[in-house]
C-alpha cells in the first residue's frame, strides 16, 4: 500500500512569522519520508530549517499546507497523539531541562504520558544507557558539559520510544568521539527498530551518513537527493571531510576520480 | 549572594538527611506550632534543647544556622524591642509615659526572640538537609488531599520545581552578564545613587531578555514532551516512608504532649 | 602596540553563587609572548574560563601575579590598574550576545568607550571604524540589537569589545552556536586582526580543527593547572599523548594516521589542514 510506506508527508507547507510582511520563512515545502529512513536537512541559518522542525511537531501553525504523520493529518486535535510518535530534540540544551536530576529529566516525558512507575524506571535506565550517561543519573543536568547536556536531552526523547526522531542541531556540542558513538547508536535503532531519523545539521559528516539529504535555501526546498548527488552538484556547499579532500586533490592536479567518495572509498582509492 | 543560607542544600548522610521530606515538613510545622503553644520558660528550654539536638544531628556546623539568622536580626530585634516597650505588667523597672520596661515585657521579649530564632533554625534544618526536589515532592504529597477541592496541586509543585531550577541558572547568568559589562569598563558600587541605578540597566536588560527566551524555550520543550496540565501524570519519584519517619512523628507527638502539660501546670509567667 | 601576558605562580579560586564547586587555578606559570595566537584547550571545569578571567582582572589571583604588558595584576590591584587592564585586554565571553542591552546597536557598541572616558563624538567615530572589521555596515547602527539575527548579534557583541582596540584579545568559544560560515568568518576576522595589528590572541575552544587551522601555540589545561604549552604542530604530532589527555585529533591528522597505517607509507609532515594533507598525499605519490 502506498500510504503505509511514508511515515511523514509534508505538502506545500508555508509559514510566515509576520503576517504583515511578504517574505515567507517557509514557502511551499513538500517532501515525504519513509519509515526507517535517515534524512538530513541542511542549509544556512535562517533558511527555515528550525521553523520546519517546529511546524512538524505542531509548535507552530502553518499558514497553508499540511503535515501527515502515519497517515494522520496534524491538527490542534491530533497534535498530542502525534507527539507521542514523534520526538524533537532542540538545539539549545541549556533551556531544555525540567527535572532536577538527569533521571528525573529523562522521565519527564514519560510522566506526562502516564507511564507506570515500573516501566518508567526501566525505560529511563535504557535511554540513559543508550547515550552513555549512566554514571550521571543523580547529577544536576545544568552542571554538565554542553555535550553531556545534549546527550541527556536526547535520552529524554529516546525514553519516549518515538517512531520518528527529529534532531535540531542536537549533537553540535558533542566532541567528535561521542558524536560518532551517538550516531552509531542511532543507526542501530534505525536498523533494529525502524526508527525514522530527521537530522537538521550543519555538520556535513553528520549529514553524509543520511540516506537522503534535503537542502533548504531561503525558506525553499532547493534539492532532495542522496548525499553523493548533492555534494557533486553543489561545489559551494560545505562538504564532508573526504569530499573536501577530493576537491582539494583535484584542485592540486591529482588524477583522483571526479565522483563523490565516502571516506572508506577514499582510503581504498589511495591505497590502491 | 553566597552568604544566603535559606534555600540551600548541604549534601550529607545524617539521620536528618535520610528522613522522608514529608516527615521533616510535618515535624517542622508541628514544632513551629508548639512555639506558639509554649508559654513558660520550662517549655522554651525544652524546645531549645530539642532544636539544638536536631541541629547537632544534622551534621551541619551551628555556625551555618547562625548565619541564617543574621540577615533577619534587625527585624527580630525591632520586634523584640516593641514587645519589651509596650508590654506592661509585673515589676516596673522604667516608666516614661506610654513606654515602660516591665518584668513581663522583658520576659515576653526573651520569649519572642527565642520564637523567632527557633523558627529560623528549624526551617533551616529542613532546607539544608533536604534536596529542593524532595522538598517540592513532599509539599506535593502533603497538599494532595486539596485535590478534592480542585486545587491544582500538581501544577503548583511543577511550578515550584521549575522555579527552583531557574534560581541557580539566573545566578549564573547574572554573574556572567556582570563580568561581561565589567570587562567593558563599567564599575559597580561607585558614584551617586542615580548613577548606580543607571548601571543596573546593562545587567537587568540582558537578564530580562534571556529569562524570556528561556521561559519560551522551556514551554516548547514541555509541550513537545507531552505536558498537559489537564491530563493525569504518573510520578517518577517515589517517597518511601520508613520506620525512622514514624519514630520522628511519634517523638513530635510526645513533645506536643509535654508542652501542653507544661502549659496546664505552669502559669503564664514564672 | 602589542602586549605579552605573563603568569607567575598564579593561584585563584571562586566564591560565586551557592552550591558551586570552586573553579580553581593552581600555581599557574605561563608566558604568552606578544603577538602570539594561543589556543587553550581542556575539559569542562579544567580552569580555562578562570584563566581567561584572570587576564582581565575579573578574577583576582589569591597568590602570584599576572603581567599584561607593563601592568601587573596581583591580589589587590588599584582601580586605575584594573581600568587600564580592561582597556587593553578585550574579553569576548561565550555567547557574547547575552550582554547586549541598549536600544540601538550604536549605543551598545559605544558602551565600552564611554565607560573608559572617551567622548561621545569620538566613540561614534570608533564605532564606525570597528564595523567593517566584523563585517557589518552602518545601516545597522540604529536598529535594535534584539531585532537582529543570531549571527549579527554575535558580531555586534564582538564589535562592542573590539571597539576599544585592545592589544590582547581573549575569547571563549566565539564560534559556538553559529553555522559553519558564520564561525569561519569570526575566526578569519581574528586571524586578520592578529596578522594586521599584531593583536595577541588567546582563544578557548574545543574544536581541534580550529586549533589546527588558526592557532600558533596550544595550552592544555587540566584541574586548574597548565598541562602543556607547545607549538601547534608539535602538539598534534604525538597522538598517543593526545589520547591520554582524551583530546581529539583534527580530521586531517586523523585521516593521515589512517592512511599511514593502511599503506605503511609515512607522510613527510604532520598534517593539520586538508591543504597540508592533499599536498603531502601528492608528494609521496599516493594521489
Amino acid at each position: 500500500m502506498q500510504a503505509d510506506q511514508s511515515i511523514l508527508e509534508v505538502n506545500n507547507l508555508t509559514f510566515r512569522y509576520d503576517l504583515r510582511k511578504d517574505d515567507k520563512t517557509l514557502s511551499a515545502v513538500s517532501f515525504s519520508i519513509k519509515e526507517g529512513e535517515w534524512v538530513a536537512i541542511v542549509g544556512d541559518n535562517g533558511s527555515g530549517k528550525s521553523t520546519l522542525a517546529r511546524l512538524l511537531v505542531g509548535l507552530l501553525e502553518a499558514e497553508s499546507g499540511e503535515v501527515k504523520v502515519a497517515g494522520v493529518q496534524l491538527t490542534e486535535q491530533t497534535k498530542w497523539t502525534i507527539r507521542q510518535q514523534m520526538g524533537l530534540v532542540f538545539q539549545n540544551p541549556e533551556n531544555q531541562f525540567i527535572g532536577a536530576t538527569v533521571q528525573d529529566d529523562v522521565a519527564f516525558g514519560l510522566e506526562n504520558n502516564n507511564v507506570s512507575y515500573q516501566e518508567m524506571k526501566q525505560r529511563v535506565n535504557e535511554a540513559v544507557q543508550l547515550v552513555n550517561m549512566e554514571a550521571f543519573m543523580e547529577h544536576d543536568p545544568s552542571r554538565l558539559s554542553g555535550g553531556q547536556k545534549q546527550r541527556v536531552a536526547l535520552a529524554g526523547i529516546l525514553a519516549f520510544q518515538p517512531k520518528i526522531i527529529i534532531l535540531d542541531e542536537a549533537l553540535v556540542m558533542l566532541d567528535p568521539k561521542s558524536r560518532r558513538q551517538v550516531m552509531r547508536t542511532l543507526q542501530q535503532l534505525q536498523d533494529e527498530q525502524g526508527l525514522t531519523i530527521i537530522s537538521i545539521t550543519h555538520d556535513m559528516n553528520e549529514a553524509a551518513v543520511a540516506d537522503r539529504l534535503l537542502v533548504m535555501d531561503k525558506g525553499r526546498l532547493k534539492q532532495d537527493a542522496t548525499p553523493a548527488t548533492i555534494f557533486m552538484e553543489n561545489p559551494h556547499l560545505e562538504a564532508p571531510f573526504a569530499e573536501q579532500l577530493r576537491r582539494k586533490l583535484t584542485a592540486k592536479g591529482s588524477g583522483i576520480t571526479s565522483t563523490y567518495m565516502t571516506e572508506d572509498e577514499m582510503v581504498k582509492w589511495l591505497c590502491k | 549572594m553566597n552568604k544566603l543560607i535559606l534555600g540551600r542544600y548541604f549534601p550529607g548522610n545524617s539521620l536528618i538527611h535520610q528522613l522522608d521530606p514529608r516527615a521533616k515538613l510535618l515535624a517542622a510545622i508541628g514544632f513551629i506550632a508548639l512555639l506558639f503553644v509554649a508559654i513558660n520558660w520550662q517549655s522554651y528550654l525544652l524546645l531549645i534543647v530539642c532544636a539544638l539536638i536536631v541541629m547537632r544531628m544534622s551534621g551541619i556546623a551551628i555556625k551555618m544556622y547562625i548565619r541564617g539568622v543574621r540577615p533577619l536580626i534587625w527585624l527580630i530585634l525591632f520586634t523584640v524591642t516593641l514587645q519589651v516597650l509596650f508590654t506592661a505588667g509585673g515589676t516596673i523597672y522604667l516608666d516614661c509615659g506610654p513606654i515602660t520596661i516591665s518584668k513581663y515585657g522583658l520576659i515576653n521579649g526573651v520569649f519572642i526572640f527565642c520564637r523567632f530564632v527557633l523558627i529560623i533554625f528549624i526551617s533551616t534544618v529542613v532546607t539544608l538537609t533536604t534536596k529542593p526536589i524532595d522538598l517540592t515532592d513532599g509539599i506535593n504529597k502533603l497538599l494532595s488531599p486539596l485535590r478534592f477541592l480542585k486545587v491544582p496541586v500538581d501544577d503548583i509543585s511543577l511550578m515550584l520545581t521549575i522555579a527552583l531550577r531557574f534560581i541557580p541558572n539566573l545566578l549564573d547568568e547574572t554573574q556572567k552578564v556582570m563580568d561581561a559589562q565589567r570587562a567593558r569598563g563599567t564599575t559597580f558600587g561607585e558614584g551617586s545613587l542615580v548613577e548606580q541605578m543607571k548601571k543596573l540597566v546593562p545587567i537587568i536588560m540582558p537578564l530580562f531578555v534571556s529569562s524570556l527566551n528561556r521561559a519560551e524555550d522551556m514551554a516548547d520543550v514541555m509541550e513537545v514532551r507531552g505536558y498537559q496540565s489537564t491530563r493525569p501524570r504518573t510520578s517518577f519519584r517515589k517517597l518511601a516512608w520508613k520506620k525512622q519517619d514514624t519514630i520522628a512523628i511519634v517523638i513530635m507527638i510526645i513533645l506536643t504532649g509535654i508542652i501542653v502539660v507544661l502549659r496546664q501546670l505552669g502559669g503564664y509567667y514564672p | 602596540m602589542a602586549m605579552q601576558v605573563n603568569f607567575k605562580t598564579v593561584s585563584a579560586d571562586y566564591q560565586i553563587g551557592p552550591i558551586r564547586s570552586a573553579n580553581i587555578l593552581q600555581n599557574v606559570n605561563l608566558h604568552l609572548p606578544s603577538q602570539s595566537f594561543t589556543a587553550v584547550v581542556g575539559h569542562t571545569g579544567a580552569g580555562k574560563s578562570s584563566l581567561l578571567k584572570t587576564i582581565n582582572g575579573l578574577l583576582l589571583p589569591k597568590e602570584g601575579d599576572i603581567q599584561v604588558g607593563e601592568l601587573e595584576i596581583h591580589k589587590e590591584p588599584s582601580k586605575q590598574v584594573l581600568k587600564q587592564v580592561r582597556k587593553s585586554v578585550g574579553m569576548v565571553f561565550q555567547f557574547p550576545e547575552a550582554q547586549l542591552f541598549a536600544e540601538t546597536v550604536e549605543q551598545d557598541i559605544c558602551f565600552g568607550p564611554l565607560n573608559f572616558g572617551v567622548s561621545r563624538q569620538e566613540a561614534k567615530q570608533l564605532v564606525k571604524d570597528v564595523l567593517p572589521l566584523v563585517g557589518l555596515t552602518e545601516d545597522i547602527l540604529q536598529a535594535s540589537p534584539f531585532a537582529l539575527s543570531g549571527g549579527q548579534q554575535r558580531r555586534v557583541a564582538i564589535a562592542g569589545v573590539l571597539v576599544m582596540k585592545p592589544d590582547v584579545l581573549v575569547l571563549d568559544e566565539p564560534g559556538a552556536g553559529l553555522d559553519p560560515n558564520g564561525k569561519e568568518e569570526i575566526l578569519t576576522l581574528l586571524q586578520a586582526l592578529h596578522n594586521k595589528n599584531g593583536t595577541t590572541i588567546i582563544l578557548v575552544t574545543h574544536d581541534m580543527g580550529d586549533v589546527a587551522r588558526f592557532a600558533e601555540d596550544v595550552v592544555v589545561m587540566g584541574n586548574g593547572t597548565i598541562t602543556t604549552h607547545q607549538p601547534v604542530r608539535t602538539f598534534f604530532e604525538d597522538v598517543k599523548q593526545l589520547q591520554a589527555w582524551s583530546l581529539d585529533v583534527p580530521e586531517a591528522r586523523r585521516f593521515q594516521l589512517r592512511i599511514e597505517q593502511e599503506t605503511n607509507i609515512q607522510l613527510p609532515w604532520t598534517c593539520l589542514t586538508i591543504d597540508d594533507l592533499a599536498t603531502a598525499l601528492i608528494e609521496v605519490g599516493l594521489a
